[in-house]
């Protein structure tokens, strides 16, 4: 997927896949901010503008348990 | 070339090797598929597609037969193939949408001509076995590496820009060889907007790419019939790469490899906490 | 399915004040407020404790009074939480599956223990998004399975003995399957148990006759199992003794394979001799002390190093019981161990620890930088006080190894679909909440297959599992859950494509209609299905697009 949004124009940054076990409480509460961190700095999506009725494309960070 | 390839199908016609052909016919100047079930209907427009002053017409033939080979399971089946035919059948059958392949179709091969491996950059313009045609020289396509070679913003304008000319007429899924979903997820709300032109850009695009995910045989069919000539098949090169680069899996070919999508990786359950 | 969707949607909402887990921390009358103002819902009530049995009276009162068909509670985690709640609907004539949970205790409580403004607003995202989900909610059934009310136990050392001593003792029939000729595993192997100090063959003899004399056990020795197919309550498992093969039915799987300890050929000069493990010394033992007046014992021998990093957890107090039998032995034996960290936990183990010193038994902390070094008859170590090395004359040299996994853990969990950890031990459900079940239901799990254990923790952890395994075993019948996956069967094009995915092998493949279908008692829910099907044909009840989207579309909501 991130080398798909990355041929696509949109940087693969925007997008986290990490496994993070229900056990790992902490280590979620790291990726989840570190990620938020990282989405800030990088700002808006470019896709933004072009829909402005919907949110911008965030991150996703999955849960496994 | 056509006539060793009308004998071929003759001689399978008449041995009883197979009930139907399943082949292009010139009618009035219009090549449409046609099912030729007697040795004699050979004789009329029976074409590998050609047009005079024009490159060769091409269907998704391997399609047709999914749809034939269901309507009437007890008969056995020829099939005009070219290269992409025969990747996209290969395809069709590890899909299994082809049930009991081996027994069902005889394929009758023919490679194309320089000419037309070149219009589309063909990787391999020639099925397994060929009945009758030189065989061409595959042409590699480079459209991947240009778009690898804009930066990021560029990329991204130029998506947009050609996925804005979008009309949504599903003419890419519906012409395309191995889309053979009875429902599709471009047609779901909650994924894609629906009533939407140009379509959510570039969900909708993208998600079909997702969808092409060693699924794609690269037959060029797509981007030939899309009436905004989006490069949709740059697109699915592009994926065709991403799964080989990371799962080593090419499509089309035969042997019984799986698509990399359809089975779960290390054992199961044996998930690791670290990534 | 269900004529739900033409009913009016009429939701309740508890909101839980957990004491004041939740409502310590997060303004309650805020979200009451709020959730009055959701779609749908048509009742909100706050709980000092929504699980107690008030709270769930009041949960089975508002239900027929405010004619309710859908029920949302705040609160704390499903995992705990939500069978109670799903029974409190049920019991108030509601489809269990009618019911929907908002983690607002561990996600927001918790978390966002000193931001209360955003912890509420965050608790409203999570009360809005379970009632997006809960209007979306369809009637699920459970189906009735019968069960075998019988237990195969793997591994027939102290805790697989003590596990099927304990469902004998229940009256469940046992098959107790052994690799090797005779039960005990380990102990066979051990001298004196302290601080108990009773020779290990007391306590093994004691255990194999009771074992023996209970009918309701059958010990298969020279055995091992070959298969497990099935599920939860009505496994088959395959056991060969000898040279037949016999198959039985089983509700439940227990894991007791145990572990081995390590033998450190390479290490430390190790020979067999007079350089030895503590197994090798506990034989010696057994027979007479042996006859070195020195004896150095080194720690940590094999773990805790970068091939193998975690800590054996028992060769400590190994080490320092067998220092003191060393001692009583004969008092002018010099013993001394060379250690990294002494882990001796809890009060018995701690004077035995002080006992050893009050005999003698002298203790040097080694740097793992600078590891002793076994010459001839000395053992030469760095000093990390003196900050010099020392030569400690040693006779005999004891290696304090790791138990290590069974050669063939990987076999048993790839045949009963189990995990392993990266040391090849198994790996339990759930650290805290799960500690001896898998994840897969009814296998289960104890001793040192798990992780080394103490032969008491073996016991213990034995009789443990067989507890959790009676759960099923007490039950007439199981009902599956009714989160299982489905395949549409008008839309299926049978590509094949979800039945490798699946973990569980419980979709095939239907020759005569050309589609996939799922198994609903082998499916488990985890949806893998439902993700990779191209044509969105396999869905997972409870968890459809549809619900999901839904949360989604509130989670971003502002």
């Amino acid at each position: 997927m991130r080398k798909l949004l990355a041929f696509s124009g949109v940087d693969p940054e925007r997008l986290l896949l990490k496994w993070v076990s229900s056990a790992e409480g902490p280590r979620f509460a790291q990726v989840v901010t570190e990620f938020t961190e990282k989405i800030r700095i990088l700002g808006p999506s470019p896709l933004a503008d072009s829909r402005t009725a919907k949110q911008p494309t965030a991150g996703m960070a999955s849960e496994a348990s | 070339m056509i006539e060793q390839v009308r004998e071929h199908v003759r001689k399978l016609l008449t041995d009883g090797q197979i009930s139907a052909f399943l082949g292009l016919r010139n009618q009035d100047g219009n090549i449409a598929p046609h099912i030729f079930e007697k040795p004699e209907d050979l004789d009329e427009g029976f074409t590998l597609g050609d047009v005079e002053g024009r490159p060769p017409a091409r269907y998704p033939l391997a399609k047709l037969l999914m749809t034939i080979v269901s309507a009437d399971p007890d008969k056995k089946f020829g099939i005009l193939v070219r290269g992409c035919d025969e990747r996209a059948l290969y395809e069709l059958v590890r899909w299994n949408q082809l049930p009991g392949a081996a027994y069902r179709f005889v394929k009758v091969g023919f490679a194309c001509p320089q000419e037309l491996a070149d219009e589309h950059e063909c990787r391999k313009p020639f099925p397994d076995e060929c009945v009758a045609g030189e065989k061409a020289q595959p042409v590699m396509n480079a459209s991947v590496k240009e778009i690898d070679a804009k930066a990021l913003p560029e990329r991204l304008e130029y998506w947009s820009r050609v996925f804005d000319r979008c009309v949504k007429c599903y003419g890419c899924r519906d012409i395309c060889p191995v889309c053979f979903c009875n429902v599709c997820t471009l047609e779901e709300n909650a994924l894609i907007r629906t009533g939407d032109l140009p379509p959510e850009n570039p969900i909708f695009h993208l998600t079909r790419a997702a969808h092409m995910a060693g699924r794609c045989i690269d037959c060029n069919l797509c981007t030939e019939v899309c009436p905004a000539e989006i490069p949709l098949r740059t697109l699915y090169k592009k994926v065709a790469e991403i799964v080989q680069e990371d799962f080593g899996y090419v499509t089309g070919e035969p042997g019984d490899a799986k698509s990399p999508l359809n089975f779960l990786g290390p054992d199961p359950g044996h998930t690791s906490a670290h990534d | 399915m269900t004529g739900n969707q033409k009913e009016e949607i009429r939701i309740g909402v508890f909101i839980c004040d957990c004491g004041s887990n939740i409502a310590g921390y997060l303004t309650m009358q805020e979200l009451v407020d709020y959730a009055r103002t959701l779609p749908n819902v048509v009742f909100v009530q706050e709980n000092l404790y929504t699980c107690s049995e008030s709270g769930i009276n009041e949960i089975k009162q508002a239900i027929p009074t405010h004619n309710l068909n859908r029920v949302v509670v705040a609160s704390c985690t499903p995992r705990t939480h939500e069978p109670l709640f799903q029974s409190a609907c049920e019991e108030a004539a509601l489809n269990p599956y009618l019911f929907e949970m908002a983690n607002i205790r561990d996600q927001c409580s918790w978390v966002h223990m000193r931001e209360r403004e955003k912890g509420t607003e965050r608790a409203k995202h999570q009360i809005a998004m379970a009632v997006a989900k809960a209007a979306r909610l369809r009637e699920l059934s459970r189906i009735e399975l019968g069960i075998s009310h019988r237990a195969v136990v793997i591994g027939g050392g102290i805790s697989g003995m003590s596990a099927a001593m304990a469902l004998g003792n229940m009256g469940y029939e046992v098959d107790l399957v052994e690799k090797q000729e005779k039960l005990g595993g380990l102990l066979n192997s051990l001298n004196i148990v302290l601080p108990a100090n009773e020779p290990s063959s007391r306590l093994l003899h004691d255990l194999a006759a009771r074992i023996s004399a209970n009918d309701k056990i059958i010990v298969h020795t020279s055995s091992e199992v070959t298969k497990a197919e099935g599920y939860v309550g009505n496994y088959v498992v395959t056991i060969r003794e000898k040279s037949a093969e016999n198959r039985v039915k089983a509700g439940v799987i227990i894991v007791a394979i145990g572990a081995r300890a390590l033998k450190p050929e390479g290490l430390f000069g190790y020979n067999g001799k007079s350089v030895i493990t503590h197994l090798e010394l506990e034989a010696l033992l057994k027979q007479g002390a042996p006859a070195a007046k020195n004896v150095v014992i080194v720690q940590c021998v094999g773990s805790r190093c970068a091939e193998r990093t975690y800590c054996s957890r028992i060769c400590c107090m190994t080490a320092v019981k067998n220092s003191i039998l060393l001692k009583e032995a004969d008092s002018r034996n010099k013993v001394t161990i060379l250690y990294r960290d002494m882990m001796m936990y809890g009060v018995e183990n701690e004077d035995m620890f002080r006992k050893s010193k009050e005999l003698g038994v002298r203790y040097v902390a080694y740097d793992p930088a600078k590891l002793p070094q076994v010459g001839e008859d000395f053992v030469k170590v760095y000093h990390q006080r003196m900050g010099k090395e020392i030569s400690i004359p040693a006779e005999l040299v004891v290696l304090s190894t790791p138990l290590v996994a069974q050669e063939d853990a990987a076999n048993v969990s790839s045949m009963l679909k189990v995990p392993l950890n990266e040391n090849g031990f198994f790996l339990e459900g759930h650290v805290k909440l799960k500690p001896l079940d898998f994840a897969t239901d009814g296998v289960y799990l104890c001793g040192s297959a798990r992780f080394p254990a103490t032969i008491r923790e073996a016991v213990s952890q034995g009789l443990g599992a067989a507890s959790r395994a009676a759960i099923v075993l007490s039950k007439e019948a199981l009902f599956t859950s009714g989160i299982v996956a489905d395949i549409n069967t008008e839309t299926c094009c049978g590509c094949l494509g979800c039945v490798d995915v699946c973990p569980y092998g419980a979709i095939r493949f239907v020759e005569e209609k050309e589609i996939c279908q799922v198994n609903k008692v082998l499916c488990k829910g985890c949806g893998g299905c439902a993700a990779t099907c191209p044509s969105e044909s396999a869905k997972l009840d409870g968890f459809s697009s549809e619900q999901i989207y839904a949360q989604i579309e509130q989670a971003f909501a502002s």
